[in-house]
């Protein structure tokens, strides 16, 4: 275990300083920026809707009653839309409705954008050192096991980094632009679902990581984790609509999303380990060839 | 007899069609700076690969420092420099050579002393802060020899190590190598030949994937069992050699107007005696001399062995 934490510190101090993790840091910053900024248009619109037919109305009364009937279709309307979140689970709808909109928004945006974010970032995690041969400087001081693990938790903590940033942006938006903006509320929620998106990307890196041990050349490591990721999104699709096979989703990553917003920690315990299991079972995969394989 | 450092037995190596090592037979004596001497393409590179456990063997039984290659077995006690690797980009020297140095068990604060001691080695001290990606080809292969020699392993294999290095670094690095005679065990594969000679003690020539001979420098070189005299224009005496000297073999090639003298060693029969009769003998039939030597070069005995 040492070794592998010495290769992934080693390995995110490397990444980190790359072309390519800062292209994706600033894409994921842009993207964050863009969702946050689209979700602030969008609660200034429908307040200014609400007003301004409000505002039309003579009567205080009616006023009243107005205000509190847009009130509640916006209600209606966004808890309409965390149950179909929630994969029309009410218990997990209720619990994601004790989040900020903005924050569940943004959790919601990355937890979907982090597969093919993560498929751009991490493909070559292996096939790379492969491709270049610097394995071989690692390979005699310390077991495959160790590198292909320390490489894995080098992404996932570069995946936390570039997430962890992303929240600066829901951050600074929401409080430039929302009059009635609870910073300390929205920092405090993002917080706690920034070990969600860890864990959730746990699970994405398992099929890359795979990918990535099967083949040695970088650009085939890439075209073939990005379709891992899309047979098993099609597979989570085909499974979740056809009865009695609906625990074959549980073999993609995009089953473990909802879960982690269900209030009883023991399911969202049992989602962490499920992400962690899905990682090592497809990276044990991937590792049966690398093992034996020639550097 | 202490056990070799390295032995190889019939190990042979497959790459698709392409029969890269056809039974390549090797022992290499511990404390021994061992030559690897081929022609592109021989399976040096493979060889050196099969040891450190970077691909794996067909067949054939190696036995590296007293065992099967296995990393967790020999960590810290064999090193290498690969011939094709190439070090990160982004990191700087101390930060790649003090990470490797940590991979085999230093604490951070040895492993920075350990850094510093190697590029010293290799004189690259002013550059350790520099990041990786900027270092010349030759810069490269010498932190790649550095990393080799971090912890001071038992077993060092360098593939190629003055490949692309400017006459001083190479020379300093010949000195580096002297130096660990007989203290570490050093296999060495380069395609300088004068350099093997004047650095090592024994030497294995392979081609296409097999052993053709081994052995100690001296034996493969004749250094015990032949002289050789070249001549200057003038007299050439050989029939007179001939008749005068007892039991030896004479070669005169005319063309380079080297006259060589193979002989059987005994305790009456040093190349130096050999050498004071030969010149005795020529000098009495007015023969103008002018080189004298033993053995044949390592080039010579190579293109021999690979003709």
């Amino acid at each position: 275990m040492r070794d592998a934490w010495l290769i992934a510190g080693f390995d995110l101090r490397e990444s980190i300083r790359t072309r390519r993790a800062l292209v994706l840091a600033l894409l994921y910053l842009l993207v964050a920026s863009i969702t946050s900024y689209i979700y602030v248009e969008v609660v200034k619109l429908a307040q200014e809707a609400a007003s301004e037919v409000i505002g039309g109305m003579g009567d205080a009364n009616e006023q009243l009653a107005a205000t509190a009937a847009a009130g509640a279709a916006q209600d209606a309307g966004y808890t309409g839309l965390l149950y179909v979140i929630a994969g029309g689970d009410n218990v997990i709808a209720g619990h994601l409705a004790t989040y900020p909109a903005m924050v569940l928004v943004f959790a919601w945006f990355s937890l979907g954008a982090l597969p093919w974010l993560i498929s751009l970032t991490s493909y070559d995690l292996v096939a790379g050192d492969l491709h270049q041969r610097t394995v071989r400087f690692v390979a005699l001081r310390t077991s495959r096991g160790a590198f292909v693990l320390g490489k894995l938790l080098s992404q996932v903590l570069l995946v936390a980094m570039i997430a962890g940033l992303g929240m600066i942006p829901v951050l600074v938006i929401g409080g430039a632009f929302l009059p009635r903006f609870d910073f300390l509320g929205s920092f405090l929620a993002l917080l706690a679902t920034w070990p969600i998106l860890a864990l959730f990307a746990f699970a994405v890196l398992g099929p890359v990581a795979c990918a990535s041990q099967l083949v040695r050349g970088p650009g085939a490591a890439r075209a073939l984790a990005l379709f891992f990721l899309f047979v098993l999104w099609i597979l989570g699709v085909w499974a979740a609509f056809t009865p009695g096979l609906s625990a074959l989703q549980y073999l993609t990553p995009f089953a473990y999303k909802t879960l982690f917003f269900h209030p009883d920690l023991s399911y969202r315990l049992l989602n962490a380990a499920g992400c962690a299991a899905l990682c090592a079972g497809y990276t044990w995969l991937g590792f049966q060839v690398f093992r034996r394989r020639d550097l | 007899m202490t056990a070799p450092a390295l032995a190889l037995a019939a190990v042979h190596k497959r790459f698709g069609a392409v029969h890269a090592l056809r039974g390549v037979d090797l022992r290499v004596p511990r404390g021994s700076v061992f030559a690897l001497i081929g022609p592109n393409g021989a399976g040096k590179t493979t060889l050196f690969s099969v040891v450190c456990g970077f691909l794996r063997a067909d067949q054939g039984t190696i036995s590296v420092l007293d065992g099967p290659p296995d990393v967790m077995r020999f960590k810290g006690r064999l090193a290498a420099l690969p011939q094709d690797a190439v070090l990160g980009r982004e990191l700087t020297v101390r930060e790649h050579l003090t990470f490797l140095a940590r991979l085999q068990g230093m604490s951070p604060e040895t492993a920075r002393r350990e850094a510093e001691r190697v590029l010293a080695i290799v004189d690259l001290g002013e550059l350790a802060g520099r990041r990786a990606g900027t270092l010349s080809h030759g810069q490269v292969k010498r932190v790649g020899v550095a990393q080799a020699f971090l912890g001071d392993p038992e077993l060092i294999l360098l593939d190629e190590p003055t490949a692309g290095l400017d006459p001083r670094h190479a020379h300093d690095l010949r000195e580096a190598l002297r130096s660990h005679r007989g203290q570490r065990t050093i296999v060495v594969s380069s395609h300088n030949l004068q350099e093997l000679e004047a650095i090592c003690d024994e030497a294995a020539f392979i081609d296409k994937g097999q052993t053709l001979e081994s052995g100690a420098v001296s034996a493969l070189t004749a250094q015990d069992a032949e002289v050789f005299v070249v001549l200057a224009p003038g007299p050439e005496p050989v029939e007179h050699l001939r008749a005068h000297l007892g039991d030896v073999a004479i070669e005169w090639d005319a063309q380079s107007r080297v006259l060589r003298v193979s002989f059987q060693p005994g305790p009456d029969s040093a190349a130096e005696d050999v050498i004071a009769a030969v010149l005795r003998e020529l000098l009495t039939q007015g023969a103008r001399i002018s080189g004298v030597g033993k053995g044949r070069s390592l080039e010579q005995r190579y293109l021999e062995a690979t003709r």
